[in-house]
């Protein structure tokens, strides 16, 4: 990062209105069609096949992402902000094609009939627009998607979720666990354990008393418990960890207070310990709380344990400047690396004791994801990485990482094309791993298959269309 | 919120447009004028609405009593009552959406408000307003409008 880039950053980002189309830069960079946003459903489109789909790769990759850039003239001015889309990648005999559906949130619906943004995003101040009754007014539903019970959630993390049928893409309402919970967080990164029943945290720092509500669902869709817990502080979470018998949130030094819009409010604490929150899976209660150095983290792997000793890795920034401005300049479509980059840390959590120690690990890492079949087993993680400078400072390489050893093995697409996050698909000899990506030197969206046991061998499959999908967030990956 | 306008609830009505011409007998030697406060965008055409107005800091941004204060079954999507003989001064109101009848404004498990309020000036962006902010000045006869969040 160059610090002077940074400062500069810093002084344009204090503009952050949803500004008129004309005012934006009049040379784009050629990454930015990624950014450049969808006003309409993709009907679906048959993609041009190299290669073989593997048999155990029959399914379907869905993925969730920002998608509605601009309404009435305006456009947002922070990742955060743009409407989720559901797409829709599948994969068989026949080949792949794609379709995509925005998810109709009532944001969305209501939005769709006045013409207009009615609402600030969590990143951008709309003027003249109206603040809604509670935070569910501003639910875009645009970060992750996930099965349970049959259907897909729509996932946000300042708000509830949004049921989606996996067939058609249709929107079937809003996912309310029970009176109590209307509107409630549920946060974009629900883990599953070893039965399937999903565990989720809720991240609450913009209520009257900062709040973390933790979840237990049935893997038929039923609520088995929901509690609130009071936070020291309001620190921005996303991700959480899962082990075999506690849930380990992570109240970052990304601190909430008072803006205009939720990003904005949002500060680097930069001499405030970030805290270790370990909650009992069986009664949510709070069995530990260790301080750590400051960081950032947007997501972690999966936990592992051995009597009182946890261990995890975490995508870390070591501040806050992606949110601040890196999602900025990425909505701005701008030139210009004025973030910090996360690198993957080890951390081993001592229950006994009380203490935590933090390894990196040097790789740059983001988009980490892990065979959920094994929730609990140690395992490589699978990733988009930076391995060499790009043009569009984004990954370029799809890597797996040996968070114990270090141990890399990765293969780099080069420059021109944005690698997304790769999941993990089961199947014979270590598995696939399955990703899709922006090539945006040829202006074409592809996902490709690649064997998790020789990823520097390259594709087994790619397939790409002539359609440009803005570059998304998180999916799951559903077998046929 | 509820128990300030619960307990200085003085009238209520019927349905429709509601409780319009009530006077208020304390009118004292100052000015006095009319103060209509019309309420649109209930989301729903069900329940109580319950208003109250207030003239201090002190009582709106606590759990004082209200200057005024009025229900009416929701009907429509726009209440309307005036209040005649208001002695000229600084005035903020408040008001919540009883949808389901309980007899309160419901909240979720972290507090936030899951059924319909509002604020005189619409103000409030992110949580109550202060009184300044919320406040009107009646000086003559005023009408306001509040829409239902």
């Amino acid at each position: 990062m160059n610090r002077r880039e940074f400062m500069g950053a810093a002084a344009a980002a204090a503009l952050m209105q949803a500004i008129p189309l004309a005012a934006r830069a009049a040379t784009s960079p050629p990454w930015s069609i990624g950014f450049e946003g969808l006003s309409d459903d993709l009907p679906p489109l048959d993609l041009k096949v190299s290669g073989a789909v593997p048999d155990a790769c029959y399914g379907t990759l869905y993925r969730n992402g920002p998608t509605r850039f601009e309404r009435g003239g305006r456009r947002y001015q922070h990742w955060f902000d743009p409407d989720g889309m559901i797409q829709a990648f599948t994969l068989d005999a026949s080949g792949v094609s794609h379709k995509g559906r925005f998810v109709r949130t009532s944001k969305f619906l209501a939005e769709e009939e006045q013409g207009r943004f009615l609402r600030s995003g969590a990143g951008t101040y709309v003027p003249d627009s109206s603040p809604g009754r509670n935070n569910e007014d501003g639910n875009v539903a645009n970060i992750n998607v996930q099965e349970l019970n049959g259907e897909l959630l729509a996932l946000w993390e300042a708000g509830s979720a949004y049921r989606v049928d996996p067939g058609t893409l249709e929107t079937l309402g809003v996912k309310t666990w029970s009176k109590e919970l209307e509107g409630v967080p549920f946060s974009a990164h629900p883990h599953f354990d070893e039965n399937g029943d999903l565990w989720n945290i809720g991240s609450v720092p913009f209520a009257a008393k900062p709040m973390l509500v933790l979840y237990h669902v049935g893997a038929d869709g039923v609520l088995r418990s929901a509690r609130a817990h009071d936070l020291d502080f309001p620190g921005y979470m996303h991700d959480f960890v899962l082990t075999p018998r506690y849930l380990v949130a992570l109240n970052s030094s990304a601190v909430l207070g008072h803006g205009d819009t939720f990003v904005d409010s949002m500060h680097w604490e930069g001499s405030r310990p970030s805290q270790l929150l370990v909650f009992d899976r069986n009664d949510f209660e709070l069995v530990a709380q260790i301080d750590v150095p400051p960081t950032f983290v947007f997501h972690f792997g999966n936990g592992s344990q051995k009597g009182n000793l946890l261990e995890f890795a975490a995508c870390a920034y070591p501040d806050m400047s992606i949110v601040s401005h890196g999602m900025r300049r990425l909505a701005r479509q701008e030139y210009g690396d004025y973030h910090t980059e996360a690198e993957l840390v080890r951390y081993r959590v001592d229950l006994k004791s009380a203490k935590a120690e933090v390894l990196p690990l040097d790789v740059n890492l983001e988009f980490p994801s892990y065979n959920t079949q094994q929730p609990f087993a140690p395992q490589s993680l699978l990733g988009s990485a930076r391995l060499n400078p790009t043009e569009s400072t984004f990954a370029s390489a799809v890597a797996r990482v040996d968070a114990r050893s270090g141990e890399l093995s990765s293969f780099d697409y080069g420059g021109g094309v944005i690698v997304e996050e790769p999941l993990f698909v089961p199947g014979p000899n270590g598995g696939y791993a399955v990703h899709s990506y922006l090539d945006f030197a040829r202006k074409r969206t592809g996902i490709a298959v690649l064997a998790v046991d020789h990823l520097e061998d390259g594709p087994l499959m790619r397939a790409e269309m002539d359609r440009v999908l803005p570059l998304g967030f998180h999916g799951c990956f559903i077998k046929s | 919120m509820r128990n300030s306008l619960i307990k200085s609830l003085i009238a209520s009505a019927s349905s429709g447009v509601l409780i319009a011409g009530l006077s208020l007998a304390c009118a004292s030697s100052a000015r006095a004028a009319d103060l209509t406060v019309a309420i649109q965008g209930m989301s729903e055409r069900t329940g109580t609405l319950y208003w109250s107005l207030f003239d201090s800091a002190k009582d709106f941004e606590g759990d004082g009593p209200a200057v005024f204060a009025a229900q009416a079954r929701v009907a429509d999507g726009e209440l309307r009552t005036t209040i005649h003989g208001l002695p000229a001064g600084r005035y903020a109101v408040k008001l919540f959406h009883d949808a389901n009848n309980n007899g309160e404004l419901d909240r979720n498990l972290v507090g936030i408000p899951t059924e319909g309020y509002g604020f005189s000036n619409n103000a409030g962006r992110r949580g109550p307003p202060r009184f300044e902010d919320a406040a009107v000045t009646v000086d003559d006869d005023l009408k306001i409008d509040i829409e239902v969040r």
